[in-house]
């Protein structure tokens, strides 16, 4: 792991370097007020968890030999000079609609710590626990949020490596739906109300509550007592309010279910399409099952065209129901994969963690399709061109999304911080905004 | 003043012979007569503070209120019915005494325990302490059972504070892994935090800085085992200028003393109260939910000092008795106990008092007992003992998997890494910087969501009632063991009465419903779901 001088340096490198490889105009950061466009409403976070391989997905290495691409090619997508890897040729039909940035490095290889550095910007050490962007971006744009869902939710489980509200308030903690949205009903607990109970006997139920609530009528009133009432009836508002029917997948045609794939990450998709009609800001799709150590190339079967069929199914609806503009998508893990195959045991064709070189991939709400930045050198091994770290991708998506990033963090504590280390703002990722 | 205790503590004395015959009855053990004294003691201090804040004495809780409270404290659990019914009907003039000294000497006194412990030592695998799973099980198992065998807090303390070893194998090695910062200044503030209950905001940042030079000399390193890591004193011999908390200037060879000890040593064995202070403070903040001091996460530097640093004290965060904070560091100082602090705060009137009257001003004074939320591990324990329903608790990270055996109650759950939704929508804290303010308790929709709709909660509700249904075949009976084992207390008339009108109000083949609904009702009680 590099410490955080080391990190500082590294960040210090990556802007001299775009320095140098760009004009000197588009470094111009233009101000968040003349951010021509209406920012973003809604962004969901598509978490590859456990680090997808870049060869497989959006870098494909056809050139480089069966012991860096496992003898997988690519294939044409619908914009010219795009190719991406024959895993995902759903994906290529609508490489229109997302960018692709093959040039993203940070320089640490665990997950806990690459998660918190791609979900913060920030490297641990200095004794306080950021909050992640799902966090920061539900809070603060909350104040525009009426629904009565929580305005961070992660599909179907938290990511588990640190605490995501970081030292902001539990209330900007991701709710975890859990259940399978691939099952015959979407059971997320406690928005979906246990069977057999209609509304009359709700309201009597309620009352024989008061009977007996007898402790309520000996002691005084306080702030916690009065909060815990609060909360209830804020509950009940969800309950009997039209909100949670977003989990209601069967409310879809089963043809739309289809388009998605029967699987748990598609119906996750289509999951975060609802949600994102409910007006939710920040929706997380925590994909399982990547850290693909061994056998790397058998996972991908099976990984490939699920995310496949369900990430294309998400960009195709969502721009045919016009919300593309306004939902900002980012699709990424924590690190991509050794381009390198190890085909020795115990790996049998495993790719190891690897956060030199990886590709993320970023689409509406602002961002442009059908563009590539960056690139890697003909192995994908290290980026040769326009290097991106993690904060350079968190301050664009959150300017699109209307926030500065430069600003001041709010939080509990009252520490005095910034959204973002001002390092971001130099190296932004502003070849792919729109327009 | 001092006059009319000693008039008063005499007076006790001469009360005792007369409780001595009964007593014997119960245990042949003696040692209840002590406790009784130090609960004199005690309480004589919080009579004379409430007198002079002009406070009326608090009323005693009821017996059904005060079983709950000890066993939920000490215990992290609900009484069972069958405590709570022989409670209630015990006429014995030292029941409460006696029942406190029980729930401190059973093993689940230790699991609760050792989790407000793991809460303080950050004891989790994951970001950003990263102790990982092997150092976390020897970690926490070292620190319940040494709680479980009452050690000396301070003989624990200075263990953690000075041993070298391998996390694995030396589990107070990992007192200085347990850290999201290991620079000297880092461990500096972890150090500052745990023991003292100090941030180093407390310090000037000359003081602060010297301080941490302290801590500048340990070393980690790693060995062929995966996540095997050996903390010691660095081998490389060098001059070290340090100032302890208290302003004393030292200078020391590491070649032939480790900094470490130079500061366990005086933190433990010197001539100063903040162990004491910082120790006492816990206790009764882990009793009370509220510390002596208003700021538990952040004492000032002792008042007795105070002038040096005058421009760092702060007026509002003051002990609210000096008496009583007094009296309990004394009460440390001689015993070391932890067990022993529990005794003496759970058998004083201000643990005893009525929560009824939930004013700050008395609140403020320990005049009342402060009503809060259930910690979330304690919440979904109590929910899953009187249910039989346990969650299931897991972690795929990092391999190889954990899986933790079925029926395992939250409050054991030694890794902070190791979570559900519903543990962490209660609160749990994340184990960051072992703050208490890391732990919430406030109320959420969230929550009220799970608690008002949650399926999986709606099963486990059924099937309880379906056990006591065939248990029992009078209803009231059923009521009664219902309202025990949620409440631990009997219900009221107007209750039963409640109960039978809301039963008549069902067609007679859905009577059954009647008893999911009442479970309902009192799960999602105030009664049930806070402390009071």
């Amino acid at each position: 792991m590099i410490n955080r001088r080391e990190f500082i340096k590294m960040m210090a490198l990556c802007g001299a370097y775009a320095t140098f490889s760009r004009s000197s105009g588009q470094l111009l950061a233009a101000p968040l007020k003349n951010l021509k466009r209406e920012p973003a409403r809604s962004v969901i976070e598509i978490w590859v968890w456990g680090g997808p391989s870049h060869l497989e997905t959006f870098d494909p290495k056809p050139g480089a030999g069966k012991l860096y691409n496992g003898g997988y090619g690519d294939i044409p997508t619908n914009v010219k000079g795009i190719r991406i890897s024959e895993f995902l040729p759903k994906l290529a039909q609508h490489a229109d609609k997302y960018s692709i940035i093959r040039s993203m490095c940070h320089g640490t290889n665990g997950h806990e710590t690459a998660t918190y550095l791609m979900q913060t910007g920030r490297m641990p050490g200095d004794g306080i626990t950021y909050p992640a962007i799902g966090a920061v971006l539900a809070m603060l744009k909350s104040k525009d949020y009426k629904g009565k869902l929580p305005p961070y939710i992660a599909l179907t489980t938290n990511k588990g490596r640190f605490s995501e509200n970081g030292f902001l308030s539990d209330r900007f903690k991701p709710l975890a739906t859990g259940s399978n949205p691939n099952n015959p009903q979407f059971l997320v607990d406690g928005f979906v109300a246990p069977g057999g109970i209609d509304k009359a006997h709700l309201t009597r139920r309620q009352k024989y509550a008061e009977e007996l609530d007898s402790f309520n009528r000996a002691i005084t009133s306080c702030r916690e007592l009065r909060d815990f009432a609060a909360a209830g009836q804020e509950a009940q508002a969800v309950l009997t309010g039209d909100d949670a029917k977003a989990f209601d997948l069967n409310l879809e045609t089963p043809a739309m279910r289809d388009r998605y794939g029967r699987t748990r990450f598609g119906q996750c998709c289509l999951a975060a399409r609802r949600l994102v009609e409910m007006g939710v800001p920040y929706i997380t799709i925590n994909a399982q099952g990547w850290d693909t150590h061994k056998k790397h190339f058998e996972s991908m079967q099976k990984l490939g065209p699920e995310f496949d069929q369900g990430f294309s199914a998400l960009l195709e609806d969502l721009s045919e129901k016009k919300l593309l503009d306004t939902t900002l998508i980012w699709c990424t893990g924590e690190f991509g994969r050794t381009p390198k195959v190890d085909y020795n045991e115990p790996w049998n064709g495993g790719r190891n963690h690897y956060c030199r070189c990886f590709s993320t991939v970023v689409a509406g709400g602002g961002f442009a399709g059908g563009r590539v930045l960056g690139k890697s050198d003909e192995r994908g091994e290290f980026p040769v061109e326009r290097p991106v770290s993690p904060v350079d991708l968190l301050w664009s998506i959150y300017e699109l999304a209307g926030i500065d990033p430069a600003a001041k963090l709010p939080n509990p504590r009252n520490l005095d911080l910034n959204i973002l280390p001002s390092s971001g703002s130099k190296n932004k990722i502003k070849e792919l905004y729109m327009g | 003043m001092n006059k009319i205790c000693l008039i008063l503590f005499l007076l006790a004395l001469n009360v005792l012979p007369l409780w001595a015959s009964n007593y014997e009855d119960h245990t042949p053990f003696d040692r209840d007569l002590s406790a009784n004294q130090r609960a004199r003691q005690i309480n004589l201090i919080l009579q004379e503070h409430w007198r002079d804040c002009n406070l009326d004495m608090p009323l005693r809780a009821s017996d059904a209120v005060f079983i709950r409270r000890v066993t939920l404290t000490a215990c992290g659990r609900l009484p069972t019915a069958s405590e709570a019914r022989d409670f209630i009907r015990d006429d014995s003039p030292d029941k409460r005494a006696r029942f406190i000294d029980r729930m401190l000497d059973s093993p689940e006194y230790a699991q609760m325990q050792a989790m407000r412990f793991a809460d303080m030592l950050r004891i989790k695998s994951e970001f950003p302490i990263n102790l990982w799973p092997n150092a976390v099980y020897a970690y926490h198992r070292k620190v319940q059972d040494d709680l479980a065998n009452d050690r000396n807090l301070v003989e624990m303390f200075y263990e953690m504070l000075t041993v070298s070893g391998s996390n694995f194998r030396t589990p107070y090695a990992n007192f200085f892994r347990a850290s999201a910062d290991r620079s000297p200044e880092g461990l500096a503030q972890m150090v500052l935090l745990t023991t003292m209950n100090m941030r180093k905001e407390a310090l000037t940042e000359a003081d602060f800085k010297a301080f941490a030079v302290l801590f500048s000399n340990i070393k980690y390193k790693s060995t062929y085992e995966w996540k095997e890591e050996i903390v010691y004193n660095g081998f490389e011999p060098q001059e070290l200028h340090a100032r302890l908390p208290d302003g004393t200037d030292v200078t020391l060879n590491t070649a032939q003393t480790d900094p470490r000890k130079v500061f366990a040593d005086w933190l433990l064995k010197g001539d100063n109260d903040f162990f004491a202070r910082a120790m006492t403070n816990k206790v009764w903040y882990w009793c009370f939910g509220r510390g002596i001091y208003p700021h538990a996460d952040a004492l000032p530097y002792p008042p007795d000092t105070w002038d040096r640093f005058w421009g760092c004290y702060d007026k509002n965060n003051v002990p609210f008795s000096e008496e009583l904070q007094a009296y309990l560091i004394e009460e440390f100082n001689r015993t070391g106990s932890l067990k022993h602090l529990y005794r003496v705060i759970m058998n004083s009137a201000a643990f005893q008092a009525s929560s009824l009257d939930q004013d700050e001003k008395r609140l403020a004074r320990f005049a009342s007992y402060p009503v809060r939320r259930l910690e979330s591990e304690v919440l979904i324990d109590a929910l899953a003992s009187v249910t039989g329903g346990y969650d299931s608790y897991s972690s795929v990270i990092p391999e190889p998997f954990t899986f933790l055996p079925r029926r395992t109650k939250a409050i054991t759950i030694a890794d902070g890494s190791i979570s559900t939704g519903v543990l962490d929508n209660f609160g749990r804290p994340p184990r960051d910087s072992g703050q208490f303010s890391e732990r919430n308790t406030a109320s959420t929709d969230s929550q009220s969501l799970y608690l008002q709709n949650s399926t999986a909660l709606y099963r486990r509700i059924n099937s309880y009632c379906g056990n006591i249904q065939r248990r029992y075949r009078d209803d009231d009976q059923r009521l009664e063991q219902i309202y025990l084992d949620i409440l631990s207390r009997y219900p009221t008339t107007a209750e039963r009465q409640a109960f039978l009108r809301y039963k008549q109000t069902f067609a007679p083949k859905k009577q059954y419903m009647v008893w999911s609904d009442t479970v309902w009702v009192l799960f999602n009680s105030k009664e049930f779901i806070f402390y009071h």
